[in-house]
């Protein structure tokens, strides 16, 4: 699949009667890699599960390669080539490491699930367990994996570090390096740790009270060391 | 933000002015009225386990039936203080609670919702055989209720056990109401939500959802003995699996959680049975079936959850437009 | 003088799978300790048997130089073994404040209440404020947890666990899910902890790991392969490859 172009407008979206998204406005290039950064509870999690279809929808549009999708439901944006990797490690607990991946597979052949073993080694020696019985890590690993298998034309990763030991966030990293150089898939990636996320991403966009306050390039952002100050609240980011 | 305890007394007040209403409006339905609220603890009963705790219950029922069949035959039997057959009535229905509530909570999910309907039906059969005490399916009759206090007496219309009917009622909202809030009832609450959370602040589940058990049994035991005094008959319908389930029913069309949910669900249920049976009595069924639909289709919450959880949104983006 | 929290020889098997390999760890009173190693290693499964949600195949616990390995968790937690979790276990239906409150309640074993409201019981108010501030909860304490951002349900686990005084404290991946400015308030909070609390903590963060421990375990399939400062532990061959990557 050809990686696919993503155009927000004007987005408002919000749990029950609260708003948490407010006119977020943002293009994203097919084969670009946006690193989404901002404080704790401004609501990035909350731009990426609307993006997916999991809030309420208030105003705005989200095109997907042109096509508007703001008003289809997550399963329709999933078939459009949308993946959507959430922070709460969402595994069928009763099924298998194997049965798990094989739902990712969305019809492609078995044989596949190697991808899957070849980047997390450590699912291919769980793939007899249930799901429910793997680590917090090893949950992580296989929500990422089960979404990479889909092949989605952009994919939406929100925290896909946490819980991973060092070494296997290094092998994530340069695994999602490879990924988009292939120009196969957009990403959107929603990171604590900054440095990792911007070694991947080309763009950043920064989201401060769900509202998008500074955009443009990775350069740009590590020209200016007062922008991690301003919308971080950090100095010292290495 | 509006204080939990503005909200008790608007509650409180709402009741009353119905009491008020109920007794000027409707003077020839004073008995129909005291059932209701005999219902209305039943249901706020099963609210405590079910809706506070997570229990799953389709037998609360045996709790109810244990205070009316205890203060019916000591009734029965000569002791005919109101307030004498309420106190047995409360104990009768902690008792049955500790008993069933030993069993029920060592299960959990459908396996305990099986065993509360076993145990509502095993308590019906028993109360149905030991017919020389219950009058199994003819009905416990003989009760003579002494005027309360020594000076009402319980007369052919109701008006004594209209009016202890809703003290009684208004006393165990405003007692439960606390309850929620103090520090056990947020235990109970944490218990549906997390039993994990709950084991790690250093309590056991088991006691602690046992003890609310307790309670919710002395609750339904009230409503049965007020039923018993109400009624001054008891039968084998108030220990049975369809009072438990129309309980359930009722809970869910007032709302789970909040008490006054269970007691609006109550209400508006024996209202609508009362209406609708005597206008069309061969279909009364289907039309509380189509309510029962519309209420988990329109405001999923229950009619007192979804109104509450309406007007509290009302009041969080009020400030917001301010801004 | 007898260790805060020993653990002798603990092994555990699910079927055939071992999980605790012979573990056998010593915490001094005041101890500040990171549980590291690779996905899987079995590091929260040893924490479990620890706090007792779990009980081991075969070895000891002892706290404050008593046998706990038979005491049921809620026994351990009045002696002052507290957890937090890895994966948040929080009621979404009660707010923050609610949470810290019921914990100050707990850790004095006074839950049984069911008359007075909970939140209007001042003095117990006032020491769950403490950890509220400490943990820059105040502003959102109001929030019921099931709508707060899930670092900030992070923070909340956090408060919980120093709310219950503990004696022994065991740390499961603390930082997980917090921010960089988030992490200012909990290693602030960690360094403000008592200095005769023992501490273990779990955790990936190696900037983390070397600010707070004086003492690295690492585990690997459920068997302590390395152990000591951080500073050895870094330089450690079989860790660097097994674990930290270059």
């Amino acid at each position: 699949m050809k990686a696919s172009s993503l155009s927000v407008r004007d987005l408002v979206a919000g749990y029950g009667p609260t708003i948490i998204v407010e006119d977020i406005a943002f293009d994203v290039a097919p084969g670009q890699c946006v690193a989404v950064l901002g404080r704790n509870g401004m609501g990035k999690t909350t731009l990426m599960a609307s993006l997916a279809g999991l809030t309420r929808h208030v105003g705005g549009s989200i095109a997907l390669d042109d096509a508007p999708i703001h008003t289809l439901p997550t399963s329709e944006r999933a078939r459009a080539g949308m993946g959507y990797v959430p922070q709460t490690r969402d595994i069928f607990p009763t099924l298998t490491v194997a049965e798990n991946l094989f739902v990712g597979l969305k019809g492609r052949p078995a044989a596949d699930l190697a991808e899957a073993y070849e980047l997390f080694p450590r699912l291919a020696e769980r793939r007899g367990n249930l799901g429910g019985q793997l680590s917090g890590g090893e949950q992580q690993m296989l929500s990422t994996a089960r979404t990479l298998l889909g092949k989605p034309s952009l994919l939406l990763l929100d925290e896909p570090l946490e819980g991973l030991a060092p070494v296997i966030c290094q092998e994530l990293m340069a695994a999602l390096a490879r990924l988009v150089a292939t120009g196969e898939t957009t990403v959107l990636l929603v990171e604590q740790r900054v440095a990792s996320a911007l070694e991947v991403a080309d763009h950043v966009i920064c989201i401060e009270r769900g509202s998008l306050v500074w955009q443009g390039s990775c350069t740009e952002w590590r020209a200016d060391p007062t922008l991690a100050e301003r919308y971080l609240g950090v100095s010292a980011l290495t | 933000m509006k204080s939990p305890l503005a909200s008790d007394l608007t509650g409180i007040a709402v009741v009353l002015v119905l009491a008020v209403g109920g007794f000027i409006l409707f003077p020839d339905n004073l008995a129909f009225l005291a059932g209701m609220m005999a219902v209305i603890l039943l249901v706020v009963s099963l609210d405590l386990v079910s809706g506070v705790c997570g229990v799953a219950s389709l037998g609360q029922a045996a709790l109810f039936g244990a205070g009316a069949y205890g203060a019916g035959i000591a009734a029965a039997n000569g002791l005919g203080d109101p307030l004498l057959l309420l106190g047995i009535g409360l104990v009768a229905g902690a008792v049955a609670g500790l008993a069933t509530g030993a069993i029920i909570l060592r299960a959990h999910g459908l396996p305990q919702l099986v065993l509360s309907i076993a145990l509502v039906e095993l308590a019906h059969e028993a109360v149905n055989k030991a017919s020389f005490i219950t009058g199994g399916s003819d009905g416990l009759t003989g009760i003579r209720i002494s005027p309360l206090l020594g000076v009402f007496a319980f007369d052919l219309w109701g008006v004594t056990a209209y009016w202890l009917s809703v003290a009684v009622v208004v006393v165990v909202l405003v007692v439960l109401r606390r309850l929620v809030r103090a520090p056990f009832g947020m235990l109970c609450r944490g218990l549906r939500q997390s039993p994990v959370r709950v084991a790690s602040l250093g309590q056991r589940a088991y006691p602690v959802a046992l003890k609310m058990y307790v309670i919710a049994g002395g609750v339904a035991g009230l409503g049965g003995a007020l039923r018993a005094i109400s009624t001054q008959v008891v039968g084998l319908d108030s220990v049975s699996f369809t009072l438990s389930a129309e309980a359930l029913v009722m809970l869910i069309v007032g709302g789970t959680g909040t008490i006054f949910g269970a007691a609006t669900g109550a209400f508006v249920f024996e209202w609508m049975e009362h209406i609708v049976s005597v206008a069309n009595p061969f279909h009364w069924l289907a039309i509380v079936g189509a309510l029962l639909i519309a209420v988990v289709l329109f405001a999923p919450h229950g009619l007192y959850g979804s109104t509450a959880r309406w007007l509290h949104e009302r009041r969080m983006r009020a400030p917001r437009a301010d801004e | 003088m007898s260790a805060a929290l020993e653990v002798r020889d603990l092994r555990l098997a699910f079927g055939g799978l071992v999980v605790t390999d012979d573990v056998t760890l010593s915490l001094p009173v005041g101890a500040r300790t990171a549980l590291i190693g690779p996905n899987g290693a079995g590091k929260t499964t040893l924490v479990n048997q620890i706090c007792g949600m779990l009980t081991p195949s075969a070895g000891r616990i002892m706290l404050m130089g008593e046998d706990i390995t038979n005491l049921p968790q809620a026994s351990r937690v009045h002696r002052g073994l507290i957890r937090s979790f890895q994966v948040t276990q929080l009621f979404p239906d009660l707010t923050v404040a609610e949470h810290v409150v019921l914990a100050v309640l707990a850790q004095a074993r006074k839950t049984g209440g069911v008359w007075r409201p909970m939140m209007r019981r001042g003095e117990t108010r006032e020491r769950a404020q403490v950890h509220l501030d400490q943990l820059g909860l105040a502003p959102i304490e109001d929030r019921r947890t099931g709508e707060i951002a899930y670092g900030e349900q992070r923070l909340v686990e956090i408060a919980i666990a120093l709310a219950m005084q503990p004696c022994v404290l065991l740390l499961d991946e603390p930082a997980a899910g917090i921010p960089r400015e988030g992490m200012e308030l909990v290693t602030d909070a960690l360094a403000a902890l008592p200095e005769d609390l023992a501490v273990i903590m779990i955790d990936h963060d190696m900037d983390l790991v070397r600010r707070f421990a004086r003492h690295v375990v690492v585990l690997a399939s459920g068997r302590v392969i390395a152990a000591g400062t951080p500073a050895e532990i870094s330089h450690d061959a079989a860790v660097r490859t097994a674990y930290l990557g270059t």
